[in-house]
């Protein structure tokens, strides 16, 4: 069986809601990334987890336990939309023909004399709704479908995986060199994880940089899950029923103690 | 495959085995499920305890599980299932079926081949039947997954492998402070806020939920009131009072009035009421304002009032903390009052032209707690769980069924048990309200008799979060409005849409030519609907998101079987619903204008960063007061 070495970092973030400063354990690996990867070979993932402060037992388990969750969760996502949509598709493509040939039928069928070049001029003008439209959806279907076939075959041969503490020495100063960061500034939420971003560039410690990009974006997304799932405007349901569901990758990361400095 | 679950301590109780449950965690079982049935594995549990020692625990965990997990899980899949299934089921309305199948079918026949009657009857055929039974194939293939799903955990949990114990230092910590302390509830408050220094905050709601001093009765039949055997008097509160002190303000020309620099540390460090009102002490110090205890409570934590200002051309009061699990106007109203220690462009001009009062808190033990508080008719008070219930999976997907299926209005049966036996003490304001608490905040406004009130508000928690998260500033704004307008403004259209109506609706002639009615612009002729709208200017200004876009969109367009709660009046803007207007549920700042004539709001912020919600809110009441001096119009 492969083994496969990913690291984990802690790193300084804030509570949500009402909680307080945290710290929070991010698996430097994207869930869809790895399963086209790696999806093909049995192997089991070996975690580094890179910390400011000693991790027990239990600190680590829950980061296992994170990537098992991530994991699992991807694969329900993946099945039920696999699930859903396999009829779906269906639909969508005898409703787009139906419309195709309610579009163009009156041209196939004219009496005699009718005028070609004015066929023409109506095709040419139609031609972005009964061709171009069937590109985005078969795209769709087509980056589904490896998606799913990728999801069946990591399913079988992913053996779990086990977090160990990290000894590279290099990486464990930039984790704690980023809580000195941390302890030093206050301002705004994403200011604050911009600045952290910031300084993660200037040490080059690419997996920060990463981590503070997606919560920025997560921060800044002005969307629920409502507004995306169930939307109350018309040409967003006609988009959801069109192209369907997209799956979102979820991250992996999980709650960890406040190692502030300063605390 | 491990899954981790918690040996939580408690105070005075034999510990309890906790499982992490949020709203989606179903999606994860499910995966989890698929995973071993695909590796032919079997599962394991991790407990999570304070030493990491097992104690013949196997056999109560294994029962347990199977006990409360699946049967929860059974419901929460049937919830799914049926909600699915109607959703997809839309995909096949019957006029398509019954009526336009036949139509085009019909149309074929009598059309004949060659001119295009092959066509309609194939679509024809295809509406009356394929698309009928497509439809079915997809609602059966989701009752089929959620069928096996339910069956494959069912199998899984009986052929649980082992129990591991696993050492957490985060629960050895609970463990100590439910062995140190001597008062449960001061106990749970503790616990819930260490919780999250140690990285434990899925145990949070759990402390949260059992922090109320008062035993939570919720399963009791709603209709009936509580007989008590003691009697049940009023003491009136005598108000303290404690004198200005004289300010020292620092000139900072950037500032207008309210400082937006806000440091998220250092509002995350102010937890606790306590660590709130420490702050606010001293910035009440600095600022040279008046201090006014207005009630204190049985544990006797303070209801304060600060009062600031000499002029008599405006009385403000800036009000919030009514919730307890609504952080953000408390620390919106700390920022102010630490912006006032400095003096920005237009402070002098507005303490020399008008007085205002900042109510921080009116539940303190709710804030410490993160709980609400709940009055009941003879004005006894309990404090409630968040979100007004404890935490099942089967009131997580009924909430979740509901909210989808009624577009986040209330559902008749929870409307009752809300509204009948204990209500939100922010609608028992008025002459008959009951509670202590209540009557001393009326007194005291009796006596101060605002002209501009802003209270402070939130919507947020698991539930809302999945309708709201990320949402800007929502006013609900109380001024008048002609009768005739308001009852208009029901069946009225919501506001333009797109550019091009936005613009006929502009031009009187053509909206009375083209028969468009816009609520808008119909408000627009009130002369206090400039004020919101120049608050809501001046929070976009400051760079901040005001309620818009899809969200405004669920705003508009309520459930159509409901009357809705909130009317829409412009982009982030609301007057009171009949639902709210007609019950005669009067909250306070609608007290406060059916009282005084005073123009009151209310607003409600998202889930945002807090430093985000802290200055929207700070954004909106500065943009208030500079338009209501005539200082700046919010351009």
């Amino acid at each position: 069986m492969k083994i496969i070495d990913v690291d984990a970092y802690v790193l300084p973030t804030l509570g949500r809601i009402s909680g307080g400063l945290n710290y929070t354990a991010y698996v430097d690996l994207e869930i869809d990334k790895h399963i086209m990867r790696c999806g093909g070979v049995e192997h089991k993932v070996r975690i580094h987890c890179y910390s400011p402060e000693r991790l027990s037992r239990g600190e680590l388990e829950r980061i296992a336990r994170a990537f098992d969750n991530a994991f699992s969760r991807y694969f329900a996502d993946v099945e039920k939309n696999r699930r859903i949509y396999r009829y779906w598709r269906l639909m969508g493509i005898i409703a787009y023909s139906i419309a195709t040939f309610v579009a163009i039928s009156s041209y196939l069928f004219l009496p005699y004399p009718y005028n070609i070049y004015a066929v023409c001029v109506d095709v040419f003008f139609f031609h972005i709704l009964i061709f171009g439209h069937c590109f985005r959806p078969l795209y769709r279907w087509l980056l589904d479908g490896s998606i799913e076939r990728g999801v069946h075959r990591a399913i079988k041969r992913l053996k779990g995986c086990e977090v160990v503490e990290g000894e590279d020495k290099g990486k464990l100063r930039l984790v704690e060199m980023m809580r000195e960061r941390f302890s030093e500034i206050d301002g705004g939420e994403i200011n604050l994880y911009g600045r952290l971003r910031d300084y993660a560039r200037n040490l080059g410690f690419q997996a920060a940089v990463r981590f503070y990009d997606w919560l920025i974006r997560e921060l800044r997304e002005e969307e629920s899950f409502y507004t995306k799932y169930n939307p109350a405007s018309l040409w967003r349901r006609i988009k959801l029923y069109y192209l369907g569901f997209k799956v979102e990758v979820p991250r992996i990361t999980a709650p960890m103690r406040n190692m502030d400095v300063g605390a | 495959m491990k899954w981790l679950v918690y040996r939580v301590p408690r105070k005075d109780e034999p510990d309890l085995f906790y499982i992490d449950l949020h709203p989606f965690w179903f999606l994860e079982a499910e995966g989890m499920y698929t995973e071993l049935e695909e590796r032919k594995e079997r599962l394991t549990i991790q407990l999570l305890t304070a030493d990491g020692k097992a104690e013949n625990i196997e056999k109560q965990v294994k029962e347990g599980l199977l006990d409360t997990f699946y049967r929860d899980k059974k419901l929460i899949s049937e919830v799914l299932k049926r909600l699915l299934s109607y959703y997809l089921s839309l995909l096949d309305p019957l006029w398509l079926r019954l009526f336009l199948g036949p139509t085009f079918l019909a149309s074929g026949l009598i059309r004949g081949y060659l001119s295009g009657g092959a066509a309609d009857l194939l679509i024809g055929l295809y509406l009356l039947m394929g698309n009928h039974l497509l439809v079915k194939r997809i609602v059966k293939e989701i009752r089929d997954y959620y069928e096996e799903v339910e069956s494959g955990i069912e199998k899984t949990l009986k052929g649980l492998e082992r129990i591991e114990c696993v050492e957490h230092p985060g629960l050895r910590k609970l463990k100590e402070i439910m062995e140190r302390a001597k008062d449960k509830t001061e106990a749970y408050v503790e616990a819930l806020h260490t919780c999250d220094k140690m990285g434990l905050p899925e145990l949070k709601e759990f402390y949260c939920y059992s922090a109320p001093i008062t035993e939570w009765r919720y399963r009791e039949p709603h209709l009936g009131f509580p007989l008590y055997d003691e009697g049940w008097s009023i003491e009136s509160f005598k108000r303290r009072h404690r004198a200005a002190t004289k300010p020292s303000r620092m000139k900072d020309e950037e500032m207008e009035l309210f400082d937006f620099n806000i440091g998220a540390k250092y509002l995350y460090r102010l937890s606790t009421y306590r660590e709130l009102h420490r702050e606010l002490e001293l910035a009440a110090e600095r600022i040279g304002a008046e201090k006014i205890t207005v009630y204190e409570t049985e544990r006797g934590y303070e209801i304060n009032a600060y009062e600031i200002g000499d002029g008599g051309e405006a009385r403000i009061l800036i009000k919030a903390g009514c919730h307890g699990r609504e952080p953000a106007g408390p620390l919106a109203i700390l920022q102010m009052m630490r912006s006032l220690e400095k003096e920005g462009r237009y402070t002098e001009e507005v303490l020399s032209r008008s007085r205002i009062a900042f109510m921080p808190v009116d539940d303190p033990e709710g804030y410490s707690m993160r709980a609400w508080m709940g009055v009941d008719m003879a004005g006894r008070e309990e404090h409630w769980p968040p979100q007004g219930g404890p935490y099942s999976l089967q009131g997580e997907a009924e909430l979740l069924a509901l909210r989808l299926l009624n577009r986040g209005s209330l559902h008749p049966a929870q409307l009752l048990e809300y509204a009948v036996r204990f209500r939100d003490p922010n609608v028992v304001w008025g002459d008959n309200v009951k509670s202590p608490r209540i009557t001393a905040l009326q007194e005291y406004l009796e006596e101060f008799r605002p002209t501009f009130a802003v209270d402070l508000h939130e919507t947020i928690g698991k539930m809302a979060d999945l309708i709201y998260k990320g949402a800007g500033i929502l006013s609900i704004e109380n001024f008048y409005i002609p009768p005739e307008i308001r009852d208009r403004l029901e069946n009225m259209m919501k506001r333009p849409e797109n550019r091009l109506a936005r613009y006929l609706s502009k031009r009187r002639i053509l909206r009375r030519l083209l028969g468009l009615e816009y609520v808008r612009t119909l408000m627009a002729e009130i002369p206090e609907f400039e004020i919101g709208e120049a608050m809501m200017r001046h929070v976009a200004e400051k760079g901040f998101k005001v309620y818009r876009g899809e969200y405004q969109k669920l705003l508009d367009k309520p459930s159509p079987d409901w009357p809705p709660q909130l009317i829409s009046i412009d982009v982030g803007r609301t007057i009171d619903g009949p639902l709210l207007f007609k019950l005669d549920i009067r909250v306070c700042p609608a007290w406060l204008h059916h009282r005084f004539g005073t123009l009151s709001y209310t607003t409600e912020t998202f889930q945002n960063p807090i430093d985000e919600r802290v200055g929207e809110a700070l954004a909106f009441v500065e943009g208030g007061i500079l338009k209501i001096l005539g200082i700046k119009d919010g351009d």
